[in-house]
């Protein structure tokens, strides 16, 4: 790897004295913008390559400061993009058209850009301008609800959470997000880029776009493009400086101390038990725990941000750096980023040199006990000063629990204030990419990746004492700790022939060859028994119980060729073709071919077309393709003899050790395969001012990779991988913008929608059950054929018995007058398994966005609201709140079912649960639906005027951001965007299900921007 | 020869750098053969004498997962009888309420362990034979393969009835095609296997190898198999074998069989070798991972002693124990052992003051005021000083005593007493059961006698619910009783068949020719 960053380091070195040796002559340029009907309002001016600009006031008057070297780029919606190179021109008259349109905007594709015009795929494109406005701690993130067909789920409201990505509904069962490529480097997520270092991004949908990345792409593909500094031979100096506040939207409704006493004593009374002494004689009016309000609090977020970006025609380059901080909603949570980046190109003649690097730092502090099951009682005391640590989750002095009537009772803070735990990653994405026009056209491109990683995973825990349970103690010392590295390079050669021959026949044909070696190695250490609390390296402990460690290497070679034709630009073609082998397969079964073709039509260039009419502009397009994914670990085919094995012998008892094979294998594992049909059309209305695009897609995985049971009686005990699941995605997106002034100030308006169909339509094996949402083990989903992937599956209740007799009419000997009744779904007169059902998807069959822009004079304001429907969410709080005998209660069980309050909906207290009324049912499920402002932000820029005599200052704006100002939904825990954090983990058979979700916060920012 | 790959290799990375395109693809094809540098492969094992003992130790290993004996066995076994009344519905409590259909957790996770022995134990059959080592040791180790194949397959036998016979190793597409057989055929595979074992096997071995089957452990099992399968004309001679080898004796203390303190004392035959170390892990297959008694969490009273829903014990069987007195007119010390109830009353046995006493000496009525519940106190170790849940899961390394002496001669005494009535012999053998515990002795004994004092003697020792089902009572005694599953819902789910489990679904949905149980389809 030396060579990399010796070359990374030249390259900085290089950017700095270059950047040093610039002179800024800056001018000030003035003018008007309008069309045919009058001047335009609102129309953005951008120096090209930078982020600084302004937009035309009232009369369609602009003052910008510009050097001669400057491109200034005018854009509009509805109005075809002009640039203006400023030259020696002071006063500028511009007049936009409305012929040419939007679509002649340049995407960024696979291995290269394309005008949208000649795109035979469906891509959707949202540029750093529009990303880069709100700050979100997380780039992924701030795509939520600006893409249609992209769905972005937030993994909770932690500092620092990420998101999981789906693009067109999942067709896959092992959780695989789609890839990743920043500035050509082929990567697994974008969590960790500064939001502000982004000038694009695209995302393939269709195989058409994506079928280039092959093996790779079956998820979709999301092309990030970092910003370049501009040729203008001027350096710009922006500063972004935001800080703000941040706390819970909703809040849990639990019970207090007397209340709980109240439902517990009925439950003992219903089922004939004591009352627990806390409850009754011994109950202490002077406790009243409530650990949801000792946990949250008010969070802050600040973020710094400042890049230097400038360049000439020789070389470019921009410089950046942002720091971030964030201290979440609950208590001992927090997170902090550093992200610097080093854009350059280098341009002399026929040759190119592009680099880009970028540097990582996070820090973070999780608190992985909020909100757990069985957290301190109402009645319990927080603290005790007697207790070893301070805390306590008992009122008893003895620790017992026994007077709360409980064996089991967390303090979920006191152990996250107790415990320490730290993420420490840095990350390197890198990439130096040189190029050379061999002869007209043709042009040779060398590319060198990147992507490093280091983490320290670190967790002490202390010795300390709430209680005598097993949970409220930990009576020696853990320290667990695990170093990590990870290194992935990537060598691509790229071939590119581009030429118009005859005037109406345009080809591109790009052919490639690429390597992939990713290499990993952790160390990790659990070690027990401390002399002190106070010391927390390993070496110091009296019991290194454990090392788990281990080492991976994995390799991809892909080779890759597309065509790209148009004729007259009217009919286009694009065809490709990629082999992709890979080392986590055997050697007969290690390759894959995945082809795709795409035709297009831009009616509107037919000369038969009135672009005058009605619609201004259309296009269709047509694409059908094969993209694979190789989604398995590596090794998955190897036989491995497990060492671990253990039997204590002799009459001192020491653990001998034992091997055996534990682990079946399937090696005859291939490729999963996606085909995509999509069928689009591009049009333009209202003199272009309205542009629409719709998509119709039928996306059906085969071979998906996933892991099944195999019968037991092997002795194995893992579940392998197999080709076997079968998973259909249909769906329309719709995209539309629309541009219009009117009076005093103008607007632009963007909307999304998004219907989706997912559906299991192939599973050899048992129903996969996942969505386990408490301790006592119920399971909440099962993925089967027929049914969207890890849809909710049980019971439905029908009411509740107001009588022992009707309990028993119904065959129930084990329920009586309180309890729930169960629908008998299959009438045969008796409750039994056969009466579940499917209750409902997590997955959201409707999702929708909308982004407003509004400018008047000085002020701008941006609104981004975004929601779905058609899901559902499990609540596991309703479970525990009702159910679990040994946590908390929610404040509504007081409401239960008794004899006097025989309307209630919520079935009789009790322990025991005779009926089992807990089971799994639709008692749980929630609507998931949620319409919100995701984003409001008003902004104030100080009008150009007033800066004119100024030299040094080219911008100051200041503006307000609310996030999550309003959410408009029925659910009842802490946010209708629960993440995927129950004890399941992020795997999909979990999605929607709210165990213990960190809760989303409403933050309310104000920042600062500068341009010098 | 590694290190020309590694320098061809790197010669290929520099050229595919330089010249690109021009280079063929398949020079450095090689990146592609990759191969676990994390794990050994098996291909390498079997080879050696100390590879042999590595393997029967990790045949012995998954008796400590938690799956088996450190935790679910207990649900798959005393859990299900007519004197546990497990508190609430739950995965634990599905099998006691006749709810073991082929999706529940418990049908799964009791199912595969015990399949993890038999395929270590069918590898051992097959690859040992070829290993060169001292004769003596292999004809050991392969005894003791065919004893933990034959135990458990005795133990899945009795819970699921229909299994696949399996002697040999397997893959996965093999198993794929299997079928299930015969009962029978399995108890053959069963009878054969103790009987190799029974010859082969060791009377003892090193002190620092106990734990390890010995052939009394052999002759014990295959008598417990004959006697399951009502065949006392074959299971008599086994226990003679066993009360005639002069190996075993009674404990002068009943209670020695149940405290750590005396573990593989001379009553055992066979015990799973428990240790508690401050590991927290679930046992099994994993580095430094508990191997402590888990399963106390489920046994003590709750909520005082445990975290876990818990059980309590049918009022039926304290009674029983209180229908008769000692020789001296006390309660039976066993009664005390193995039940906390409220009592008035203490028994000296042992130089000790039993009474209804539990962890730190705390009373009943100091713990349950006003309660008539009845709890377990059997295996609870209360000597060894350990206090309750308070410790974590695997606190205690009490050893689970599967069998001893005193179940051999009450299981000779039901032999004869089937075979010939009730003889001075059939008497002998379980008066000396009753004596140890100051009981009178009998003078004559029915079938009832004995099916009695199997209760005072052995409950809670995972055989009750085997006893009821090979008494073929358990319809009676349990599904037709009402109140003995009252605290889990009651026993109204069970249909005809249903005394055994379903089939796990993770073998009915990969296999096309397994079947469900009866009552289960």
């Amino acid at each position: 790897m030396k060579q990399y960053s010796l070359a990374g380091l030249f390259v900085i070195l290089f950017t700095l004295l270059g950047g040093a040796g610039l002179k800024a002559q800056s001018l000030t340029v003035t003018g008007t913008v309008e069309d045919a009907d009058g001047p335009l309002i609102g129309v953005s001016i951008m120096k090209k390559g930078t982020s600084s600009g302004t937009v035309t006031d009232l009369d369609g008057g602009f003052t910008i400061q510009a050097e001669p070297e400057d491109i200034l780029v005018f854009s509009y919606i509805g109005y075809g993009t002009l640039e203006v190179p400023v030259g020696d021109q002071r006063q500028l008259q511009i007049t936009m058209d409305t012929d040419a349109n939007q679509l002649d905007e340049i995407v960024v594709v696979g291995y290269g850009s394309q005008k949208k015009s000649d795109l035979t795929g469906a891509v959707s494109q949202v540029s750093g301008t529009e990303l880069g406005k709100f700050p979100v701690a997380n780039a992924t993130e701030s795509l939520q609800g600006r893409l249609a067909g992209v769905r972005i789920e937030s993994a909770g409201g932690a500092p620092g959470a990420g998101a999981f990505v789906t693009i067109r509904g999942s067709g896959t069962l092992s959780n695989a997000q789609p890839l990743y490529v920043i500035d050509g480097i082929l990567t697994g997520s974008m969590d960790n880029l500064n939001p502000a270092d982004i000038e694009s991004v695209s995302v393939l949908k269709d195989a058409s776009a994506s079928a280039i990345y092959g093996s790779r792409a079956a998820n979709g593909v999301v092309i990030v493009t970092t910003k370049k500094g501009s040729p203008n031979g001027g350096l710009t100096i922006e500063a972004d400086l935001s800080a703000g506040v941040q706390s819970a939207i909703n809040r849990i409704d639990w019970a207090n101390a007397g209340e709980y006493a109240l439902i517990r004593n009925r439950a003992n009374d219903n089922d004939g038990t004591n009352r627990s002494p806390a409850n009754d004689v011994d109950f202490d009016p002077t406790v009243d725990t409530d650990i949801q309000d000792l946990s949250l609090r008010t969070g802050a977020i600040y973020n710094t941000g400042l890049r230097l970006s400038g360049g000439s025609e020789l070389f470019t380059f921009s410089v950046s750096g942002n720091y971030l901080d964030e201290t979440g909603v609950v208590r001992e949570s927090s997170y902090n980023k550093a992200n610097v980046r080093v854009n350059s190109t280098f341009t002399k003649g026929r040759f190119r040199l592009e680099e880009s690097i970028g540097l990582t730092r996070t820090e973070n502090n999780p608190n992985y006990y909020f909100n757990s099951e069985r957290d301190i009682l109402p009645t319990a005391a927080f603290r005790n000063p007697d207790f070893e640590g301070g805390y306590a989750a008992t009122s008893d002095p003895s620790g017992s629990t026994a007077i709360h009537g409980v064996g089991n009772m967390r303090n979920s803070l006191a152990q996250a204030i107790l415990e320490d735990r730290t993420i420490t990653s840095n990350g390197l994405l890198g990439n130096v990419a040189a190029s050379f026009e061999i002869i007209d056209g043709l042009t040779y491109k060398l590319s060198a990746s990147l992507d490093q990683g280091n983490t320290n995973n670190y967790r002490f825990t202390p010795t300390y004492f709430f209680n005598a349970t097993a949970v409220g103690r930990q009576n020696f010392a853990e320290l667990n700790e695990t170093n990590s590295e990870f290194t992935s390079t990537i060598i691509e050669n790229t071939l590119n022939y581009e030429r118009e021959l005859a005037g109406r026949h345009r080809i591109n044909l790009l052919a490639g060859y690429t390597r992939q070696v990713s290499t990993g190695r952790t160390l990790g250490i659990v070690a027990r028994d401390f002399p002190s609390n106070s010391i927390r390296v390993a070496s110091t402990a009296q019991n290194l119980a454990s090392a788990p460690s281990f080492e991976f290497k994995s390799a991809l070679l892909s080779s890759f060729g597309r065509v790209n034709y148009a004729y007259d630009d009217r009919y286009l073609l694009t065809a490709t073709l990629r082999r992709d082998a890979s080392s986590l397969f055997r050697e007969d079964l290690r390759a894959g071919v995945f082809p795709s073709v795409a035709i297009g039509w831009n009616v509107g260039k037919e000369s038969f077309f009135n672009a005058d009419g009605f619609i201004n502009d259309l296009k269709l397009r047509l694409s059908y393709g094969e993209i694979g994914s190789n989604n398995t670990q590596a090794y998955e085919i190897d036989p491995v003899l497990n060492l671990f094995g253990e039997y204590p012998l002799g009459t001192n008892q020491t653990r001998r050790t034992g091997y055996s094979v534990t682990k079946g294998v399937n090696d005859a594992i291939k490729w999963e395969t996606t085909t995509t049909t999509d069928i689009g059309m591009e049009a333009s209305f209202l003199d272009s001012r309205l542009s629409v695009t719709m998509d119709y897609f039928i996306k059906n995985t085969n071979d998906i990779l996933v892991r099944l049971s195999i019968p037991r009686f092997t002795g194995f005990d893992n579940d392998p991988t197999f080709n076997a699941a079968s998973i259909r995605n249909k769906g329309f997106e719709f995209g539309a913008n629309y541009g219009k002034f009117t009076g005093d100030f103008n607007w632009s308006l963007g909307a999304n929608l998004t219907l989706l169909d997912n559906e299991v339509t192939d599973l050899p094996s048992d129903p996969i059950v996942g969505g386990q949402f408490t301790s006592n083990g119920l399971r909440s989903t099962r993925t089967e054929v027929g049914q969207p992937i890890g849809s909710f599956y049980g019971y439905e209740v029908a009411g509740i018995y107001r009588s022992d007799a009707e309990a028993a009419e119904d065959g129930r000997t084990d329920a009586r007058a309180g309890d729930f009744k169960f629908r008998d779904i299959n009438g045969d007169g008796m409750l039994t398994d056969a009466d579940q059902t499917y209750l409902g998807s997590p997955i959201p069959t409707f999702e929708y966005g909308l982004n407003a822009n509004f400018f008047w004079r000085s002020f701008d304001a941006t609104l981004l609201f975004n929601g779905v429907a058609g899901n559902k969410i499990l609540n596991a709080n309703i479970y525990r709140g009702y159910f679990d005998t040994e946590g908390n209660y929610l404040a509504d069980a007081v409401n239960a079912w008794t004899p006097e309050n025989s309307g209630s909906r919520v079935p009789r207290n009790t322990l025991v649960d005779q009926a089992f009324n807990r089971r799994m049912s639709d008692f749980y499920l929630e609507s998931g639906a949620y319409f919100r402002l995701r984003n409001l932000q008003i902004g104030y820029s100080l009008p150009a005027g007033l800066l004119e005599g100024t030299n040094a200052i080219s911008k100051i704006r200041a503006y307000v951001n609310v996030q999550n100002l309003f959410t408009i939904t029925d659910y009842t825990g802490y946010y209708p965007e629960p993440g995927r954090n129950s004890r399941g983990g992020t795997n999909i058979f979990n999605a929607g299900v709210d165990e213990s979700a960190y809760p989303m916060p409403r933050t309310f920012m104000f920042g600062l921007q500068l341009g010098f | 020869m590694h290190s020309t790959i590694k320098q061809l290799s790197r010669l290929c990375i520099a050229a595919t750098a330089t010249l690109g395109l021009v280079l063929l693809p398949s020079c450095d094809e090689d990146i592609l053969n990759q191969t676990n540098p994390s794990a050994i492969t098996p291909n390498s094992f079997y080879q050696t004498a100390d590879d042999a003992v590595k393997a029967i130790i990790g045949a012995y290993s998954p008796f400590t997962d938690i799956w088996y004996y450190t935790r679910m066995n207990i649900f798959a076994t005393d859990y299900r009888d007519d004197l546990v009344n497990g508190f609430g519905t739950s995965e634990r409590t599905d099998p006691g309420r006749f709810a073991a259909e082929s999706n529940k957790n418990m049908v799964a996770w009791t199912w595969a362990p015990a399949w993890k022995i038999i395929s270590r134990a069918n590898a051992i059959l097959a690859y040992v034979p070829n290993i060169e080592m001292d004769a003596e040791e292999k004809a050991a180790i392969l005894a003791e393969a065919r004893f933990l194949r034959a135990y458990n397959y005795f133990l899945l036998v009795q819970t699921y009835r229909n299994l696949p016979l399996v002697t040999e190793p397997i893959d996965l597409e093999e198993a794929r095609t299997v079928s299930q057989v015969d009962p029978q055929q399995i108890y053959d595979l069963i009878i054969a296997d103790l009987k190799a074992a029974q010859t082969a096997l060791p009377a003892q071995w090193p002190a620092d190898q106990t734990g390890r089957a010995t052939s009394g452990a052999a002759t014990g099992y295959l008598a417990r198999v004959y006697m399951s399968q009502l065949d006392y004309v074959n299971a008599r001679p086994e226990l003679l074998r066993a009360m005639n080898s002069g190996q075993y004796e009674l404990m002068a203390d009943y209670a020695d069989n149940f405290e750590e303190a005396s573990e593989n004392n001379k009553e055992s035959l066979f015990e799973i070798q428990l240790v508690s170390d401050g590991n927290s892990g679930w046992g099994g297959d994993a580095p430094g991972a508990g191997k402590g008694a888990g399963y106390m969490q489920d046994i003590a009273p709750p909520p005082a002693f445990t975290g876990q829903d818990g059980m309590r014990i049918n009022q039926w069987a304290l009674d029983l124990f209180l229908d008769e007195r000692t020789v001296d007119g006390h309660v039976d010390p066993r009664a005390f052992t193995t039940l906390f109830f409220d009592s008035d009353e203490t028994t000296p046995y042992q130089g000790r003051e039993l009474g209804p006493t539990i962890y730190g000496g705390q009373t009943y009525d100091e713990v349950f005021p006003g309660s008539d519940f009845v709890f377990n106190k059997k295996y609870l170790d209360l000597e060894a000083g350990y206090t309750t849940a308070s410790q974590g899961w695997h606190f205690s390394g009490n050893n689970f005593r599967v069998l001893r002496y005193a179940d051999i001669l009450l299981l000779f005494a039901e032999a004869e007493f089937q075979l010939n009535g009730s003889t001075p012999e059939a008497l002998a053998a379980i008066n000396q059961v009753r004596a140890r515990a100051n009981m009178p002795a009998f003078t004559i004994i029915t079938m009832q006698d004995i099916m009695d004092e199997r209760v005072k003697e052995l409950s809670m020792e995972r055989t009750r619910y085997q006893d009821l089902l090979r008494w073929g009572l358990v319809e009676e005694l349990i599904v037709n009783r009402p109140g003995v599953k009252s605290e889990s819902g009651g026993t109204g789910a069970y249909r005809p068949g249903r005394e055994y489990f379903d089939i796990p679904d993770s073998e009915l949905n990969n296999n096309p020719n397994f079947k469900h149980n009866p009552g289960y389809e």
